[in-house]
């Protein structure tokens, strides 16, 4: 916690920004990506959208007023932009990867950066079945590891609907897993 | 920063492991240098041709742009002489003017002052002044020659009384 506040205090100073904006590369790259790329799928998209996401934080860390931790206005950055590349896809090309499940399965094993067996197959297509917002919810609390106080403020759902839509979602999937072994 | 670097092998070990996506060798490293390409702005290193301390640059710039001003201040200066004396010529030479200088004397000045415009009265008094002295310095230059003259011609015994007395005249006239 600490931390976050020395780093938001540097990276508002225009002297220390640049280096502290490298310092805040290696911290959150790693997660925001995997974050993104949960939501868009493919590498190359999850790419385009990391880059896009660390530019508006870049732009806009001035504009951050601490009234959620640094982490969490990210994760939030890189969930909007995440969405909005997905309406913008949805545009092109009419099919929507959230609401699609083939679609979000033929996105999925079509990148060549996917290297999944039969088993991890088996559950992504567990959770491509699951509600949008279960999806997201999962996504955030299994993968990305963040607490549901913080998954409400990126979402703006309460806490006890999330808990809700969570163990629903696991026992989804495990309930799907199980059906088809 | 060695647990926030454990913290993320841990995440892409278990998207790898239980969604068996891949990324691209050093993918982070490279994504790291295209995105600070794209938002930070090399700092480009100043080169100076020539430099000057500036203890020394700002009193030289300070000269120069007073030398400047000063040449263009008295090219104005010099141009609103000009005009005024044009002015002047242009006033003097008009026929009214020259009909009233014809015969110069303190009442037709003042007769003649008042077909003269306003705004070109000051014109007027200068021309009227120039006239005056040039026309007296010059009378008072004949005058002179002519006592010398006719002193060649008076007899000795009498020429400091006719000095005396055309010198007095010439001064109080």
């Amino acid at each position: 916690m600490n931390q976050e506040v020395e780093l938001i205090k540097h990276l508002k100073n225009p002297k220390l920004k640049n280096q502290a904006f490298k310092d805040l590369l290696d911290l959150y790259q790693e997660r925001l990506y995997w974050h993104i790329r949960k939501i868009v799928i493919t590498h190359d998209n999850a790419n385009d959208v990391l880059q896009e996401t660390f530019i508006r934080i870049f732009n806009g860390i001035n504009n951050f007023e601490e009234k959620s931790s640094l982490h969490t206005w990210m994760y939030r950055i890189a969930y909007n932009e995440s969405i909005r590349f997905l309406d913008k896809n949805k545009i092109k090309t009419t099919v929507s990867i959230e609401q699609d499940n083939n679609a979000y399965i033929k996105n999925l094993t079509e990148d060549s950066f996917f290297n999944g067996n039969e088993l991890q197959l088996k559950l992504n297509e567990a959770i491509s079945e699951l509600s949008t917002k279960q999806k997201r919810v999962f996504h955030m609390k299994y993968f990305d590891d963040l607490s549901f106080h913080d998954i409400s403020e990126i979402l703006n759902i309460s806490e006890n609907t999330l808990k809700s839509s969570y163990y629903s979602a696991v026992k989804t999937i495990e309930e799907k897993i199980l059906a088809q072994c | 920063m060695e647990n926030s670097n454990q913290y993320n092998k841990n995440i892409s070990r278990l998207h790898k492991e239980k969604l068996g996506m891949e990324i691209p060798e050093n993918f982070f490293a490279k994504s790291k240098e295209n995105i600070l390409n794209k938002v930070i702005i090399p700092e480009k290193t100043k080169q100076t041709i020539f430099w000057l301390r500036p203890m020394i640059a700002y009193p030289m710039a300070a000269s120069i742009i007073l030398a400047i001003a000063l040449t263009f201040w008295m090219q104005n200066n010099d141009n609103q002489n000009t005009e005024q004396i044009t002015n002047t010529e242009q006033i003097t030479n008009t026929e009214e003017v020259k009909l009233l200088n014809s015969d110069f004397n303190d009442d037709d000045f003042l007769i003649s002052s008042l077909m003269v415009a306003d705004s070109e009265m000051d014109t007027y008094l200068d021309s009227y002044i120039i006239n005056k002295v040039m026309i007296e310095a010059e009378l008072s230059e004949q005058k002179l020659e002519n006592i010398f003259i006719n002193s060649v011609l008076i007899e000795d015994s009498l020429i400091n009384n006719y000095i005396d007395k055309s010198l007095i005249e010439n001064i109080v006239l």
